[in-house]
């Protein structure tokens, strides 16, 4: 299969572009005062309708990610203005500094997106979210009556690219965060978390990530508990928690199925014998221990320990790394379905201008038509005049049929298809 | 009708290795071509068995369950269509290997040493042997399940003992769901077990005479024991669960041995031809 190489011609007056910046181009400080949240976005939307070069767009924002996806008849204007314009809402002047920033044009510019929404384009390759964050943005977009036809059309397809890759590879196989890795092990302890319950020990960073995929993965209930009792409450009530004194944590033991641990303590925070204690007054219920902490809150030995699970994070930080060898290993395939699909759509793209074309072709006859018959039309009866009607416009069809039947199958012909378009402009003076 | 019967015999085992190993190929490199092809042919094969059990019916005149070797293709017939359903149910390949690879066993065995008719035990041809047998023929087919279950379970306890998360961590279903699945094929087959000897001990003083003492009661008992002992720890939490899962293949391996040594090496009144 034959990808669409970025330098083809696109349809005249329908040009696609993207401009943005991402995880790549810009470091993190940069990329968190150019994210929009869904209000600012939704005006962002509105303010880009005044600018008269930019006929459809897209805003996709993401933590890792802004990009304005358009559709315009002078794209190097339209990607200034929309430059100008993201600068301006957000009070900066980044969007001007190219180190920062990409732009791509047609094809190149559908490439990426499809690129986007499979996960190659991601932080971690193949992770998931971005195809919702698509979806959001399009979804957006639409409300805002900012998507025509070919937006529509080429985000559509991209969200087809990105259900296909994740059905036919292993592209998104396999937790690549050491939090959800944690929460995958679960999953595979104890396969549904939605009657089980978590005991959460700290209430930092790594437990906040670790917090919201429990939450996203639908746990019963979660139980945090932390040496400062005001960060937990904090923590506990962005996901409906419960709070515990720090004290009380060894307590908890017995209700919990998963223990999970990331504090910055010195000691040692659950000994064996806790476990070994709690493991008594809840016979035959496994429990999964993980320790995220450095030094480790957990003594090792629990693991010896019947129907108890130990894993700290070296072990995580592995099937992280295997995870992710596993996804890039999918690279390949993916880059071919992107390849058949950008195809497809490059198709449709191309033939966008033949239809123009071909409707340039047909009011073009109309007209000669419309004129032969005004100018002959008194040399016959009022009973012959419909008849001289019906008739001159078979003619043209029937002129214009073998044409148009060609001129459809130019859009296919990657090499001489333009030329062959523009011969036609050419003959006929046309515009289309 | 013979020559079908004969070519179905090795045809069988056949079947079942490159099933085996189809399902090994997807379980170890998950082949999505390979994957495609897994239910079609599982089909193929299952409808296959069926034919060839259905063949056996119609030439011999009798269940195919007077000698071992019979059974065990009736009792690779039950576990095919169980794993089929089961497959149907939980929507992955990932344990087909196992049970398959189980089957394939226990049709060899039979295809290797099973007969072609000879005088048959009138018994045979009572309607309590055939209700008795069925029992047992699921009953067998639910604790290999049971064993097969029980044993991945042990496989990824061990995996997630010592952290290792390869291709057993990444394939099979999880920890609480093998559990679930060994302890109700246990169960079915427990059932099936008591319908089993229920039938046998009432119907035996009159088909045989008072033989209680037979090596193959004795060990059935002894098994139908072991799989109360199995089920009643499950449900009421007695020991650790890995115990009980050694339990249920001890008892499945002593199902085995009951049903080829005893039948083959000692005497016994379970023998029908």
């Amino acid at each position: 299969m034959r990808s669409p190489d970025p330098c083809e011609t696109a349809p005249d007056g329908v040009h696609v572009a993207v401009l943005g910046l991402n995880h790549v181009s810009a470091p993190v400080a940069v990329r968190e005062e150019m994210a929009f949240a869904d209000d600012q976005a939704q005006e962002a939307l509105a303010r880009l309708e005044a600018i008269a070069e930019v006929t459809e767009c897209v805003l996709l924002s993401t933590c890792n990610r802004t990009e304005v996806y358009l559709v315009s008849p002078n794209p190097d204007k339209a990607v200034a203005a929309v430059r100008d314009l993201l600068d301006e809402i957000k009070r900066t002047t980044v969007m001007r500094r190219p180190e920062w920033t990409f732009t791509h044009r047609d094809a190149g510019a559908m490439e990426h997106l499809f690129r986007v929404v499979c996960g190659l384009d991601s932080l971690f390759v193949g992770e998931a979210q971005i195809f919702s964050q698509v979806k959001h943005a399009y979804d957006l977009a639409t409300q805002a009556q900012r998507v025509g036809i070919v937006l529509n059309r080429l985000f559509q397809a991209a969200l087809h690219v990105g259900k296909r890759v994740r059905t036919e590879t292993e592209i998104g196989a396999g937790a690549v965060s050491v939090s959800s890795a944690a929460v995958g092990l679960a999953e595979k302890v104890f396969g549904n978390l939605n009657s089980r319950t978590a005991l959460l020990v700290g209430a930092g960073e790594t437990a906040r990530l670790t917090a919201e995929h429990l939450a996203e993965r639908g746990i019963r209930r979660l139980i945090i508990t932390n040496r400062t009792l005001e960060r937990a409450h904090a923590l506990a009530e962005r996901f409906g928690a419960e709070v515990i004194p720090f004290g009380e944590r060894t307590n908890a033991l017995p209700d919990a199925d998963l223990l999970i641990s990331a504090t910055s303590a010195q000691e040692v925070l659950f000994q064996a014998a806790d476990v070994r204690q709690a493991m008594r007054r809840r016979p035959r219920r496994p429990l999964l221990v993980i320790d995220l902490a450095v030094p480790r809150d957990i003594d090792p030995a629990v693991n010896e320990l019947e129907d108890v699970f130990l894993h700290d994070v070296d072990a995580l930080n592995v099937m992280v790394e295997q995870n992710l060898v596993r996804r890039c290993k999918e690279i390949p395939r993916v880059e071919e379905i992107i390849g058949e699909e950008l195809e497809e759509f490059f198709a449709w793209y191309e033939s966008l201008a033949v239809t123009s074309l071909i409707m340039a072709l047909r009011e073009h006859m109309e007209a000669i038509r419309q004129e032969q018959i005004e100018r002959y039309q008194n040399q016959f009866c009022r009973e012959d005049r419909s008849r001289l009607d019906q008739f001159t416009r078979t003619l043209v069809n029937r002129i214009l049929h073998h044409p148009v039947t060609r001129l459809r199958t130019f859009s296919r012909d990657a090499r001489w298809g333009p030329v062959r378009l523009d011969t036609v402009r050419d003959l006929f003076d046309l515009e289309g | 009708m013979t020559l079908l019967t004969e070519l179905l015999t090795v045809l069988l085992p056949l079947c079942y290795a490159l099933l085996t190993a189809t399902y090994a190929v997807v379980f170890f490199r998950d082949e999505p071509g390979m994957a495609r092809i897994l239910k079609p042919f599982l089909s193929i094969t299952l409808a296959l068995h069926a034919l060839y059990i259905a063949l056996r019916i119609v030439l011999f005149r009798h269940l195919p369950l007077a000698t071992v070797f019979e059974s065990f293709a009736m009792i690779g017939l039950a576990l095919a269509f169980v794993y089929w359903i089961i497959e149907r149910i939980v929507r992955t390949p990932s344990t087909g290997m196992f049970v398959l690879g189980l089957v394939f066993v226990f049709q060899t065995v039979s295809s290797a040493f099973i007969g072609h008719g000879g005088a048959i035990n009138p018994v045979l041809r009572s309607p309590l042997f055939g209700v008795h047998t069925t029992a047992a023929v699921i009953g067998y087919a639910a604790f290999a399940l049971s064993a097969v279950y029980g044993t991945l379970y042990l496989l990824l306890y061990h995996e997630l003992k010592v952290s290792r998360f390869g291709i057993i961590y990444a394939r099979l279903p999880s920890l609480g769901i093998l559990a679930a699945m060994h302890e109700w094929a246990a169960m079915v087959g427990l059932a099936s077990l008591t319908v089993t000897i229920v039938i046998g001990m009432t119907w035996l003083p009159r088909a045989f005479g008072w033989a209680f003492t037979d090596p193959k009661v004795l060990l059935t008992v002894t098994i139908w024991l072991l799989y109360v002992l199995v089920v009643l720890g499950h449900r009421l939490g007695w020991g650790s669960r890995v115990r009980i899962i050694y339990i249920s293949i001890f008892g499945f391996i002593l199902l085995v041995f009951s049903t080829l040594v005893v039948n083959l090496w000692l005497h016994s009144f379970h023998a029908f031809t």
